[in-house]
């Protein structure tokens, strides 16, 4: 028999039906696993199989959606007696396939539930080698609602077996995942990952999937699969009624398939009646497999980029080089501010985010690997992944919840040879750096041949080159006067000879010079002039975004100049997006401690940069800090004012706090009042937390903040590494209480002498007694209130 | 057993201001700054969705409803008098949990007003979901795992009633947290209108 990719190379190919609508009729209890049935009602199983095989279809999908390890104890049982009934239904037929039908786990992946990322491809790789064994055709992966759970999915499938893998999402109304993803995003990702055709199943009818079909035809240049449902579902008497009948249904599936729909089928709701209509409606349709897109594509778990048609900015301001601030930030562990500048590059503009943490004396790939993992939770803008480090890159591309940009591979058999097989094994698009063996060329021809090297070993990878971008590197026009025109020379050479995009990083052109901005750019409206593509830049540079806004208006990208005027609003008054550096005198209003106590930050640091040039650091603490600090700790006990604005008061004290200590000689900071803070394990709520250790910090304490579901043990290492003697713990549901109470069991072993805080919604005195913890903080002050007893 | 899954757009959805009031703990015009940023940012980050099941409720050794059986004086107290139940689950998505953990890395006194804002929205789904799945009948209030005795260790049970992973995108975590964070289960009992 043909493998099914060649069958799908001939002809058109249809999938069964839903197995859940049948098997209610037959008795199956709703909320019942029909995965058991394979074992104990394996005739009924198969009885389905063959009805759908009657009605003509290629390929049934086995009784196996909800089978994992989370579910059942005994999977592969279950796997097995699955492929029985399939290939029992299949009988002596020929050109039908099984295949293995994984549906998703049921939890939520990191961060936003609690399923790792690993475990999830542990769990899936577990199902995959069961269906290789129980001999299956194929895997598909199906009514997938999250793109990093599909990604999970897909690694396992290609980790665990040869088979094909099929991938459909389920969209919604909306055209999108329940978790964000729009289907350009999933052709990126599933295409990088190399899948052999993918779609969409579930959700809604053939009738609201015209814009996702049309998308997924658009980008795919693997077949695509549509497998909707009969509509919506009602119930009538009990049982579930679906809103779109077999011939209404193959009606709405001759468009889809006319758009380049190539596998066909259909999911809940349905009968064999429905693949019947279905198969004679759509059959003798025109039929071709879709032509490989050119497009250059890189993705976030939300969206895809693409990259050769309006020039994209790529923020580059995450990166330690020259800062001394980041440097340490990442020698002590805290990523926040990193994470806080990627926000903050997100606002001014950039398209996409460089993620750069090399220093010699960091765990790169752990801290690279978590960076990700944390800005990927709160940016939607793709990630261009910037290391030297092979193991780091790898481990990053494996766990980026998207397709990355991957800077860089250069034209070295060295780089290149670590570099491709990891973009053929977890996609991603490319910045290729004109440089190999032999240096540098001085001129944009040799610059074009490294670059055409790189291009063919890519294509020898299966590497298509639209992956491959390159940069002909920027160097210093003060060093040498030709080096801007070679760069811009072999931009336009590159794109012409090769027909792949470009990128470069902008700003080194101008090193060794004064004013460099002004320098930068006007190279970089040269460089857009050329051909450029995209750029890494500072977005927070104004001349830089000037001339791209400008470029974009005057080259017809930006219609009725909008983008353009929008932004132009904005540099009417630059002096209004930097921090006023000279102090102003303005003490009518009452000075540091009033602007503390009402929360006005601007106005308290101009206040205490006044304060600075006439007073003692130690003294502004002492007089205006504490005091104000006190004031708004009293006047919330009072209840005369409320938690937001105590909040708010801490916050502006602690952004006076971080000025005023910046200027004070290092010896005199007090850093031995520390508190190791954390949201205990299985809990992922930290507002509580949150809001104690922004307390704490505006009182001048040294907060080890662990962060959200943190194991007992974590805990402890952090009581031990920082000799902290103080530790608060939060919970906020009665099911993760008990974890508080093993944390604490932990360091009364294990580090005794420590004493343990705790607070939360649903904590008591009495439960806090029970649980053997020092002090019931029953809010945040309380807490401040006990630490300054405690370091008293 | 009747199974209904809906989705609302965030904007049709009217905040009560007694809510936001008890969740913000202060009255929210002492932020209004605050929530002029995040109301807007809140709502067009939600996805709102619901899912629910109205079932019979059957009395034999605790409470059968469709494939849920619960042992509950205070949801047995609260069902008194009624012949069906609606369960249901409501949430805002996995949009709303980015968001806040970006409104925590902007500062605490962000998250708190973005947190408090996103709570107040989901109970508005709720009351909205409320008034239309009861259409009309008279109904109890909603009674949700956690409050009472009603143990949050029926969520499996429930959320598979509702098969609410794939009607909503909701899922737990191993120690019963609901994910996405702002979502609401609970029961509704449907009064029996002769009694």
């Amino acid at each position: 028999m043909m493998n099914i990719m060649e069958a799908v190379a001939r002809r058109r190919l249809y999938f069964d039906g839903g197995m859940g609508t049948l098997l209610q009729g037959m008795g199956l209890a709703p909320g019942a696993a029909p995965e058991r049935w394979n074992l104990s009602h394996p005739d009924r199983i198969a009885s389905v199989h063959r009805a759908y095989l009657d009605a003509g279809c290629d390929i049934i999908k086995m009784n196996t959606f909800g089978i994992n390890e989370l579910r059942f104890d005994d999977p592969e049982t279950l796997i097995e007696a699955a492929a029985q009934c399939a290939r029992s239904a299949i009988g002596d037929r020929t050109g039908k396939y099984m295949a293995y039908d994984m549906g998703p786990t049921g939890k939520l992946l990191e961060p936003l539930g609690n399923l790792p990322f690993e475990r999830a491809v542990e769990i899936f790789g577990r199902c995959v080698r069961a269906a290789v064994q129980a001999g299956a055709d194929l895997i598909l992966i199906e009514t997938m609602s999250d793109a990093y759970e599909t990604k999970a999915a897909v690694l396992a499938a290609k980790e665990n077996s040869t088979l094909p893998v099929f991938v459909t999402n389920a969209y919604d109304g909306t055209g999108k995942l329940m978790t964000g993803a729009d289907p350009a995003a999933m052709v990126a990702l599933l295409e990088g990952l190399g899948v052999d055709a993918l779609g969409v199943n579930c959700s809604v009818g053939p009738d609201q999937l015209t814009q996702v079909v049309d998308t997924l035809c658009r980008y795919a240049s693997v077949p695509v699969i549509v497998n909707p449902n009969a509509g919506l579902p009602s119930s009538v008497d009990g049982k579930p009624v679906y809103s779109i009948g077999p011939a209404e249904f193959a009606a709405y599936m001759v468009p889809l398939a006319q758009r380049g729909a190539a596998i066909l089928g259909v999911c809940c709701g349905t009968t064999p009646e429905y693949i019947a209509a279905l198969i004679a409606d759509t059959q003798n349709l025109p039929y071709a497999l879709p032509e490989r897109k050119p497009d250059t594509l890189v993705s976030s778990y939300t969206h895809a980029v693409t990259i050769g048609e309006v020039p994209l900015l790529i923020g580059e301001r995450i990166n330690p080089t020259g800062k001394k601030k980041v440097k340490e930030a990442l020698r002590r562990g805290d990523l926040e501010p990193l994470l806080r500048d990627g926000l903050m590059q997100a606002d001014a503009g950039a398209h996409l985010l460089d993620v750069n943490v090399g220093l010699p004396d960091i765990d790169e790939p752990a801290v690279l690997v978590e960076l990700v993992q944390r800005l990927q939770a709160v940016t939607d803008l793709p990630l261009q992944l910037d290391t030297t480090h092979p193991e780091a890159m790898a481990r990053a591309m494996r766990i980026y919840n998207g397709k990355p940009l991957v800077n860089s591979v250069n034209g070295t058999t060295e780089s290149m040879r670590t570099i491709f097989p990891l973009v053929k094994k977890y996609g991603g698009a490319v910045i290729a750096l004109t440089i190999d063996e032999n240096g540098i060329p001085d001129t944009a021809e040799g610059r074009c041949a490294v670059a055409e090297k790189i291009v063919r070993c890519a294509e020898d990878f299966g590497i298509p080159r639209k992956e491959i971008i390159v940069d002909p590197l920027a160097m210093a026009v003060s060093a040498d006067p030709s080096s801007a025109k070679v760069t811009l020379d072999a931009i336009r050479l590159i794109k012409a000879r090769l027909g792949v995009a470009t990128s470069l990083g902008v700003s080194n052109i101008s090193f060794g010079l004064p004013a460099r901005e002004v320098v930068n750019a006007s190279f970089f409206g040269l460089a857009l002039g050329a051909g450029l593509d995209c750029a890494i830049m500072n977005p927070f540079s104004v001349g830089m975004m000037q001339t791209y806004h400008a470029f974009n208006a005057l080259m017809a990208h930006d219609p009725n100049c909008a983008s353009y005027i929008a932004h132009a609003a904005g540099w009417a008054t630059p002096s209004a997006a930097v921090p006023a550096a000279t102090p102003q005198k303005s003490r009518d209003v009452g000075g540091l401690k009033d602007a503390i106590c009402r929360g006005l930050r601007e106005e308290a640091l101009r206040e205490a940069q006044v304060l600075l040039q006439t007073t003692p650091p130690l003294t502004i603490i002492e007089t205006e800090i504490i005091p104000a600090l006190d004031e708004a700790g009293r006047t919330f006990e009072q209840k005369t004012t409320f938690l937001p604005q105590l909040l708010v008061t801490a916050e502006t004290a602690s952004a006076v706090f971080d000025l005023i200590k910046a200027a004070m000689p290092a010896a005199a900071q007090d850093s031995t009042r520390k508190v190791v803070l954390a949201t205990v394990r299985g809990d992922i709520h930290d507002i509580g937390k949150n809001i104690v250790r922004v307390l704490l910090e505006s009182f001048g304490f040294t907060v080890i903040d662990l962060g959200r579901d943190v194991a007992a043990e974590t805990v402890l290492q952090a009581v031990q590494a920082h000799a902290c003697k103080l530790v608060g713990l939060s919970a906020l549901m009665t099911t993760t209480v008990p974890a508080m109470g093993d944390t604490i069991a932990l360091l009364r072993k294990e580090a005794p002498g420590t004493t343990v805080v705790v607070g939360g919604a649903v904590l008591t005195q009495e439960y806090a007694d029970r649980i053997g913890a020092d002090f019931y903080a029953a809010d945040a002050m309380e807490t401040v209130r006990f630490a300054q007893k405690f370091y008293a | 057993m009747k199974r209904t899954v809906r989705s609302y757009p965030a904007t049709v959805l009217t905040l009560s201001p007694v809510e936001l009031r008890a969740r913000l703990k202060c009255p929210p015009e002492q932020v209004q700054a605050l929530l002029d940023i995040w109301l807007p940012q809140v709502r067009a980050s939600a996805v709102c969705r619901v899912c629910a099941v109205e079932t019979e409720i059957h009395r034999n050794g605790g409470l059968h409803l469709g494939s849920l059986t619960v042992e509950s004086h205070g949801l047995e107290a609260v069902l008194n008098g009624c012949d069906c139940a609606l369960v249901m689950a409501a949430t805002l998505g996995a949009g709303t949990d980015r968001l806040l953990m970006q409104a925590a890395l902007r500062s605490p006194a962000q998250q708190y007003i973005a947190d408090a804002v996103a709570s107040a929205l989901i109970e508005a789904l709720c009351d909205r979901a409320e008034d239309d799945l009861c259409a009309g009948r008279p109904h109890t209030h909603r009674f949700s795992p956690g409050y009472g005795d009603l143990p949050l260790g029926i969520q499996p049970d429930l959320l598979n009633l509702l098969d609410a992973h794939r009607q909503i995108g909701l899922a737990l975590t191993d120690s019963l947290l609901m994910t996405p964070t702002k979502s609401v289960t609970a029961v509704i009992g449907l009064r029996n209108p002769t009694l």
